[in-house]
């Protein structure tokens, strides 16, 4: 039987860094073919840009920009998933939860797989709304639970690797191919960096924010690198949770790598406007305080590189003079207070 | 005596009076939204917040300055939740960080267990049967408030202002005095009655426009810039998409739109995307089957579920052939070129009606035997 096998596309967007493989290798176990939007870039950022309404963050203008590469591919179905919930308690991002829609009645001439997916009960729900499309792939149930299963043990490794190994999104993605690798992850510095997973993940987004560090001799860890299991445990002492699935993740691992000793800072990513994390900020602030030193860096489409290298240079440069004084433990008041006559005298020079 | 203050959302100030009474509280008379109150709240609030936000927020500051000793906010904790549903918590602690000591009481759902407990600490022996029966009074008056406020643009339009000013000052103040359903009722048949004694323009022939969006900017003349009177100033009779009683309606689980155009609107949207965007989407196909000559969509720059709606509005447009403008807001937009944009927008509408009549005249015209003129003339022309 030589048919043609099945194309489905998955856009390099929102949930493509928290459930890729277990995404490809469903797809791929039932004989379809599974293709990827290439890395964001200027040029597809742009094309993404004159499609969207501008008041959207810019992972939803991202997103735009990974369907249309699709569509340029010609694959026979997108796959974007309607995900309402993680967990029973919290939301998605509405503009998340109706991001199907938003592709639906702008982009024409697309076929989207539009699951409704629970994933606390991941399986039912899954197989019940992908039915039709599955049966075109393989009608044989007893493969697809097979191939599910087969998939999720997949995703569980992911998870594994990048949660006790402490590995990057593509690190991970290349030792579950079965490759070895040696992290490039390395320095003397331990910085976390908190964020959404498609704003840390995605290099050209945040302006190769982690690459930057990593020359700079820092280690990065990141939101991902938290299990889900220390993550509800951040938030139990909390007073009251957050409505948001993804800014309750950002508000525990802050939480978390503030108490953690070996990390010297954090610096919070976040993208121009987004909803939920505006009001999570003021509780992340309130409930750090001191603990830990927080630079936080917004961006959007505009954001330029000289500006975000000034920013961390500056942030580091304080850390390391926080440590250096930390470590002499008879630390000499009256040297500091010297150091900041000293700068007096040059301003008034 | 203790004061309780609460926010203004049009009018319904006078009807949440109902709740400072039944705990024996007197109500801080709060003036409407304003630059000063706004300016508070923008001095406290988190950057990104929503408009509505620091609105709420600086109304809440001027209340602790004027010596409230309690607020009362309301938040909602379901799946139709916008940024909404974190206000009242956020706003609790930046009002305790900022050093203010006044209360705040959150409530969280709109039925009565849930308010009794709330309320408990205020007043002892208060009951759930004193506790029902003022929710009873409370929405009723929200619901007769939005009625009165539908006349008063009705009025305003076939007489003048001060007449509807008038009218409206006076049934605020019955509004206000009322404390018993039946009489509420016997208010409402009276203010029916003398409504019906004003003239009234023809509906037919005036731009009847939809302003559908998110509730706050449809309702709070700040926020909105005074549209309904700019609009009606020239003439234009304006209806809003979503009024107070619609909110209460739906904690009541009662949709004020027909399941017919839901169904319409969950072509476009499947799952609500919080807030009302689901019904903003419905309102949108409702008033183009009402034959309305446009929609104006104002919502809060920044606001999640009426974003998603302003991308998905075009389509809707497109297909029920329905202009809609759209207009975000925040705390910088300016008068001027709010109002530009809206003349604009009327002008368009009037052309565009104008030509729709002319067209319907000329066929109902040559139309008499019932027959398509336009096929015609093709297959004459083809022959």
């Amino acid at each position: 039987m030589a048919e043609k096998k099945v194309k489905i596309g998955f856009p390099r967007a929102l949930f493509f860094y928290d459930y890729y493989p277990f995404c490809k290798h469903f797809f791929e176990g039932l004989g379809a073919d599974v293709v990827v939007s290439r890395p964001t870039d200027k040029e597809l950022m742009q094309k993404g840009l004159k499609v969207s309404i501008n008041e959207f963050c810019i992972p939803i203008k991202m997103l735009y920009a990974h369907v249309l590469d699709l569509k340029e591919k010609k694959v026979d179905y997108i796959f974007l998933p309607y995900v309402i919930t993680l967990d029973k308690k919290t939301f998605m991002c509405p503009k998340l939860i109706a991001s199907p829609d938003i592709i639906k009645n702008n982009i024409e001439d697309i076929t989207l797989i539009g699951a409704d997916i629970d994933f606390n009960n991941f399986y039912s729900s899954f197989y019940e709304s992908l039915k039709e499309i599955l049966t075109k792939i393989n009608p044989n149930p007893v493969k697809i639970y097979q191939v599910y299963n087969e998939a999720l043990l997949k995703q569980k490794d992911f998870e594994k690797y990048r949660e006790v190994d402490k590995l990057l999104f593509e690190e991970a993605i290349t030792k579950l191919k079965g490759k070895k690798i040696e992290s490039k992850n390395k320095g003397n510095f331990n910085i976390a960096v908190i964020g959404h997973p498609y704003i840390i993940n995605d290099d050209y987004i945040n302006a190769e924010l982690i690459k930057k560090l990593n020359s700079m001799n820092v280690k990065v860890y990141t939101t991902d690198m938290i299990s889900k299991k220390d993550m509800t445990e951040e938030l139990k002492y909390l007073e009251r949770t957050l409505h948001w699935n993804l800014a309750n993740n950002v508000l525990s691992s802050a939480l978390y790598y503030s108490k953690k000793e070996d990390i010297q800072g954090i610096i919070y990513i976040t993208p121009f406007g987004c909803s939920p994390d505006a009001l999570m900020k003021e509780t992340m602030i309130n409930e750090i305080g001191n603990k830990k030193p927080i630079l936080t860096i917004t961006i959007d489409e505009h954001t330029g590189e000289a500006g975000l290298i000034t920013r961390i240079e500056a942030f580091l440069d304080m850390i390391k003079q926080k440590k250096t004084l930390n470590q002499n433990k008879n630390t000499d008041w009256n040297k500091l207070h010297g150091i900041i006559d000293l700068n007096k005298k040059e301003v008034t020079k | 005596m203790k004061k309780a203050a609460f926010f203004h959302i049009g009018d319904q100030y006078i009807s949440f009076k109902v709740i400072a009474k039944l705990i024996g509280y007197e109500t801080l008379e709060l003036p409407k939204p304003n630059n000063e109150s706004v300016s508070y709240g923008l001095s406290v609030s988190p950057e990104f917040a929503c408009f509505p936000f620091k609105m709420f927020t600086g109304g809440y500051i001027q209340a602790a300055k004027l010596g409230a000793d309690l607020i009362v906010a309301q938040t909602s904790y379901t799946i139709n939740a916008c940024q909404y549903s974190d206000f009242a918590h956020t706003q609790k602690k930046i009002l305790k960080k900022k050093g203010y000591k006044t209360d705040m009481v959150i409530v969280e759902k709109f039925n009565p267990k849930e308010i009794l407990t709330k309320l408990k600490p205020y007043k002892e022996d208060l009951t759930l049967t004193q506790v029902t029966e003022m929710m009873i009074l409370l929405a009723q008056k929200i619901s007769l408030v939005d009625e009165l406020d539908k006349y008063y643009y009705q009025i305003y339009l076939g007489e003048n202002k001060k007449t509807a000013d008038a009218f409206k000052k006076k049934y605020l103040l019955e509004i206000d005095k009322t404390d018993s359903i039946i009489n509420l009722y016997k208010l409402k048949k009276t203010m029916e009655k003398t409504f019906s004694n004003y003239k009234k323009v023809d509906m037919n022939k005036v731009l009847k426009i939809a302003v559908i969006g998110d509730i706050y900017s449809i309702n709070v003349d700040y926020m909105n810039n005074n549209l309904y009177e700019r609009l009606a100033e020239i003439g234009v009779y304006a209806e809003k998409g979503h009024v107070f009683t619609d909110v209460v309606n739906l904690a009541l689980k009662i949709s004020n739109i027909e399941s017919k155009h839901m169904k319409e609107a969950k072509k476009y949207l499947k799952h609500n995307a919080g807030g009302l965007s689901l019904s903003t989407i419905a309102s949108a196909i409702k008033y183009a089957d009402k034959d309305f000559d446009g929609a104006i969509h104002i919502y809060p720059f920044n606001c999640m579920p009426e974003t998603v709606v302003r991308s998905i509005l075009p389509k809707v447009s497109k297909d029920y052939n329905i202009p809609i403008l759209y207009l975000p807001i925040d705390e910088q937009t300016g008068d001027a070129g709010f109002a530009t944009r809206i003349d604009a927008f009327i002008d368009l509408l009037k052309m565009r009606k104008e030509k729709r009549i002319k067209s319907d005249k000329k066929t109902s015209n040559l139309n008499i035997f019932n027959v398509d003129i336009e096929k015609i003339r093709k297959k004459l022309l083809k022959g």
